[in-house]
């Protein structure tokens, strides 16, 4: 019975090109933007932690004073950041949680090539030796520096694939040097590891939530006072202090540091947050934290991304107006097939003299419409693929890209938007009085 | 004309009137919104940045080590610029509008309290010698920093002296009554005093809307580099620019020279994402009303083609062909008259759900009205069409047994 | 009243030249009930068509009220329809979504008569018709007979000069059809002229004058009476 309502489907469409073409078009225009939209919604929802993700925690501490009660406008008035008092305290407590501290700097290099100037264009991460197994950071030669570099640091660097062309020209490069910051100091590199470019950036969200290039090197975080080079990121403070030099910032009440650790049970978990809330209570003790809710905070990489808002208002904004829009064509859609069906009244009315029950002529005519549905998805796939390239054009991103589940997600859609808009016209037909129609007028 | 007849037989089948009214409501709302919504960011996208932007290139400069004497390279630098045909003024600055590199802090009536109460407004910081004039901004009260009053610094928020510049947003916010001038403040625990006023100056960060956007203070600290600010004419800069790297990379190579743009090109980029949205919503705009005219059209289509005994008839009994078409415009205004209350209704709502979970302001009026003039327009045309056929129908129909 | 003096009607496509009415002449008095008959495609519906204005013709002259229609642009002859006959249809043609009140009103406001002016001729010609309790009903809650007269009432209400038939009772039972013909009758006998179209030889005897159409042409022309229809019906009532 299927196939034959399937196949008096694709007669009747063939019967009706202009009508049917109205409606796939509607179809397709709706399914069009409200995919794109979602689309570009999914890239930037996207956690590129995957399986990790319930298991790396961004940390956070209420590292203020002065009685406030919340710092800035998190909803949990927490500061995104920590300062480096803090972040050094964490990272020397006796636990052995794989962690890691995090800041930004923008090094000048230069490159082992001839003639060629230096570069400001690749960025460097300051981290712990654990941020490479935390963050699955691959590599392609040698490894990360040795656990005691985090303790006692040597000038030494893990660079990406990238930067090795860009210095060196490509190849094995483990254990050579290259010259960096100050156009004095040598660098030696330890390893070189695969591009890595997650986006979201979710392990610094502090300079916009997408970035172009991934970091170029990662230097231990222990070399900060020697580097001293200013961060890249945010830096904030409850309160003013006067900051000459980068030394300054180092001891400051400035949070500008982001600190990630991996808790892999729930008991672990516990223990950590036990352990943060005893910390927050000591530093009171010592006269930082003087508010009244000394706390530290704990959130999974889906959590971090929430809190920081990586999907745009704007996003937001054209996935709503997208789905009215496809709701305005669904009643488009419902009028046309009034029209398209109710040609048909006769020929139901012949059908229902002949043996047809109402539930026959209903199913045969929601299977044409469904058919109109698959038709109406697959020109809106298409539509939708020159709405991402034209999306990826406006926001100079290439985060916005069809994948099978959006392909499947838009057929289904369609399919389900279209047999809506079609059982009320399937109603009116399969409940119309078959005699009144049976005569000639 | 007979409006009670038809309205009377729309009520009775009312099934295609309700779908194009429902459309055309929907229809109505969400094109009064999206039209706010895209002339907000035009407004945003031109908004004055307080400097000259046709004669403004902006580059960046970033030194590595330090065996340079950056004071003294800078005053090189400087020198050079300046005698360069065309320019009229060169200085380095901390910050440009909408440059992305952003300072605030916020500023206090006085320097001991610094409760909320007493600390309304924040402000961007621009630290730099010679800034009103190399960006071009506009005095409006008081005067330009003095010699005396510059000072060397490389630091975030040094106070030597207590000059500083304000915009003319922060002077209506802590002084209404008007004069600024020579008035005192707090910001950092210091005190500072109002030497002058300008009247626009565009802070770095580009998030910032409405009041707030213009909420800048000049400190008079001389700067070494970070961006190197170039007035000249705007014939001569793509000159100047051609050569910028070369030249600054002769003068000293202990340092990097990271992208050149005029004071457009920068706006340009920290516009780029409004610029966008405004690309999107135009096209879901122009989708929109072509689904609901060709929708529209199709429906009035259907509905002549079903009702051709009664054109027929109604030209029998005496109809002219203009009385056919009058009744089809007249049918359709009436239904798209309804649809308009209805969708005014719902513009206000999508509008209240808008400002409530994003930062929408209330809509006006006039983009309501707008929508709506341009949705009767397009309707109207789209029944022409159908109409025109439905005069065009035989009266001898009437007179046919099939 | 209605004078056609040789009219000829040739519908002419690629292959074919029709000649659907060739010199026919007729000239119905003020006051007279005249049918025209014949059998399909005898012409008849052109020669409706062309004495309702509806259809242009290829030759000769009709004289409408004294006036000569032919030069006559659309509007020209919508008005005329309008202001001089009144049409009842086979298929009545009543518009199914209005109302009977706003059914009869239809051809009234192409006129531009004053609401006032309508709202009595209306209620007058439903009175004529013996359908006034049913004013706001629609055509679908009336039966066959009921609705032909209100088709009749629609066409009285301009007050025209003759009423245009086209088959009145082809769609209605013996019943009915009696009572549609008595109500012509009746009209007939107040003084409005009928000219009606059938191919029923019933009607045709009942008429006063039938006039044949064969092959678009006037075949014959006699004189019938209504006292030939009384005496059959004496005759049957007695039988």
């Amino acid at each position: 019975m299927f196939n034959y309502y399937i196949k008096m489907g694709l007669k009747n469409i063939r019967q009706t090109p202009v009508l049917s073409s109205l409606i796939v078009f509607a179809i397709a225009l709706g399914i069009g933007t409200s995919m794109t939209m979602i689309s570009y919604y999914q890239a930037m929802a996207y956690n590129p932690a995957g399986a990790k993700s319930d298991q790396l925690f961004s940390v956070q501490l209420a590292a203020y004073g002065d009685d406030m009660e919340t710092w800035g406008d998190m909803p949990d008035g927490l500061p995104r950041q920590m300062t480096n008092i803090d972040s050094s305290n964490l990272r020397l407590a006796a636990n052995s949680f794989p962690q890691s501290p995090l800041y930004r700097v923008a090094p000048v290099i230069e490159s082992r090539r001839k003639d060629i100037a230096p570069s400001l264009d690749f960025e460097g991460l300051m981290v712990d030796r654990d941020f490479f197994s935390m963050f699955d950071v691959e590599f392609e030669y040698g490894g990360a520096w040795d656990a005691s570099i985090d303790l006692d640091p040597a000038k030494q660097v893990v660079i990406s694939s990238s930067l090795n062309d860009w210095i060196f020209g490509g190849g094995n490069n483990v254990g050579k040097s290259f010259v960096m910051a100050d156009g004095v100091k040598e660098f030696t590199v330890v390893g070189i590891s695969k591009d890595w470019n997650p986006q979201p950036v979710y392990y610094d969200l502090t300079g916009g939530a997408f970035s172009q290039e991934g970091p170029g090197l990662f230097l231990p975080f222990a070399l900060a006072k020697d580097l001293d080079m200013f961060p890249q990121g945010n830096m904030s403070g409850w309160r003013n202090a006067n900051v000459r030099g980068f030394a300054d910032v180092l001891k400051s009440e400035y949070v500008w540091q982001l600190y990630w650790i991996e808790l892999k049970t729930a008991d672990e978990v516990a223990a950590y947050k036990d352990f943060l809330a005893q910390y927050a209570q000591e530093q009171q003790k010592l006269g930082r934290f003087a508010n009244p809710n000394p706390r530290g905070g704990l959130k999974t990489v889906q959590q971090w991304l929430e809190y920081n808002e990586v999907i745009s208002e704007d996003n937001r904004v054209m996935v709503g107006l997208s789905l009215l829009f496809l709701l305005v064509c669904l009643v488009n859609t419902v009028g046309l097939l009034m029209a398209k069906f109710l040609r048909k009244m006769n020929e139901s009315g012949v059908r229902r003299a002949l043996g047809a029950n109402k539930g026959q002529i209903f199913n045969q005519y929601l299977v044409e419409v469904g058919l109109l549905g698959v038709l109406g998805g697959f020109m809106g796939l298409l539509l939708s693929i020159a709405g991402l390239w034209g999306v990826r054009i406006l926001y100079r991103t290439d985060i916005a890209q069809l994948d099978l589940s959006l392909v499947l997600a838009a057929i289904g859609l369609s399919i389900f938007s279209a047999l809506l808009t079609g059982i009320f016209p399937a109603y009116r037909v399969c409940n119309a009085n078959p005699s009144v129609f049976l005569k000639a007028q | 004309m007979s409006i009670g007849p038809i309205i009377r037989s729309t009520l009775r089948n009312p099934a295609g009137a309700a779908l194009i009214a429902l459309q055309v409501a929907l229809t109505l709302a969400i094109i009064a919104n999206a039209i706010f919504m895209i002339d907000a960011r035009i407004n945003k996208m031109g908004r004055e940045t307080g400097a000259v932007n046709e004669e403004l290139l902006v580059a960046q400069i970033f030194y590595f080590g330090d065996s340079t004497d950056k004071k003294a390279q800078a005053d090189i630098d400087l020198r050079f610029l300046a005698d360069k045909p065309g320019v009229k003024s060169v200085t380095y600055s901390s910050a440009v509008p909408l440059g992305n590199s952003n300072n605030s802090t916020t500023i206090c009536y006085s320097v001991d309290d610094e409760s909320e109460e007493n600390c309304p407004g924040g402000v961007s910081i621009f630290q730099g010698d010679k800034l009103v004039e190399t960006m071009g901004l506009t005095l409006i009260q008081g005067r330009d920093f003095t010699p005396e009053e510059m000072f060397d610094s490389e630091s975030l928020n040094d106070i030597q002296s207590s000059a500083v510049l304000i915009s003319k947003a922060v002077a209506d916010l802590f002084f209404p009554d008007g004069n600024a001038v020579g008035k005192s403040l707090g910001m950092w625990g210091r005190p500072i005093t109002v030497v002058g006023v300008v009247e626009t100056l565009l802070r770095p960060n580009n998030g910032a809307t409405g009041e707030f956007a213009g909420f800048s203070l000049i400190l008079p600290a001389k700067r070494t580099s970070g961006f190197l600010l170039i007035r000249a004419s705007s014939d001569a800069i793509d000159g100047i620019r051609a050569d910028l790297e070369v030249d600054m990379m002769r003068l000293n190579d202990k340092r990097v020279l990271l992208n050149h743009r005029t004071m457009a090109e920068t706006a340009a980029r920290a516009y780029r994402n409004d610029q966008a949205m405004i690309y999107l919503l135009l096209t879901v705009v122009g989708l929109l009303v072509s689904v609901t005219a060709l929708g529209i059209a199709g429906l009035v289509s259907f509905s002549v083609a079903n009702r051709k005994k009664q054109i027929g008839t109604r030209r029998a009994l005496g109809a002219l062909k203009r009385d056919i078409l009058s009744y089809f415009l007249l049918e359709n205004a009436l239904v798209v008259g309804v649809a308009v209350v209805v969708g005014s209704g719902l513009a206000f709502l999508l509008n209240q759900f808008l400002m409530r979970n994003y930062q929408l302001p209330e809509i006006d009026m006039t983009y309501i009205a707008l929508s709506v003039a341009l949705l009767v327009a397009i309707s109207q045309l789209a029944t022409l069409i159908p109409a025109w056929r439905a005069a065009k129908v035989s009266p001898a129909i009437a007179t046919r047994t099939v | 009243m209605l004078k056609m003096n040789n009219i000829s009607k040739v519908f002419a496509t690629d292959l074919i030249e029709t000649h659907a009415l060739r010199e026919f002449s007729l000239d119905v008095k003020e006051g007279e009930f005249v049918t025209v008959t014949g059998p399909s495609g005898s012409g008849k519906t052109t020669f409706l068509n062309i004495a309702g204005l509806l259809e242009n013709y290829t030759g000769g002259e009709y004289l409408l009220d004294g006036q000569d229609v032919t030069a006559l642009n659309d509007n020209q002859r919508s008005r005329l329809r309008n202001q001089k006959i009144g049409f009842i249809f086979q298929s009545f043609n009543l518009i199914p979504d209005l109302d009977l009140f706003d059914n009869i009103d239809v051809p009234l406001r192409y006129r531009g008569f004053s609401a006032a002016d309508r709202k009595q001729r209306i209620e007058h010609a439903l009175e004529r018709v013996g359908l006034s309790a049913r004013a706001k009903h629609l055509p679908s809650q009336l039966s066959g007979g009921q609705q032909q007269r209100v088709a009749i009432a629609r066409a009285l209400a301009g007050e025209p000069k003759f009423l245009l038939a086209d088959e009145p009772t082809g769609n209605l039972d013996s019943l009915m059809a009696r009572q549609v013909m008595e109500l012509l009758e009746e009209i007939n006998a107040e003084g409005t002229t009928i000219v009606m179209v059938t191919h029923d030889p019933e009607l045709a005897r009942r008429s006063q004058r039938n006039i044949q159409i064969i092959d678009g042409q006037v075949s014959d022309s006699h004189y019938g009476g209504v006292d030939s229809i009384a005496i059959q019906d004496a005759v049957a009532e007695t039988a």
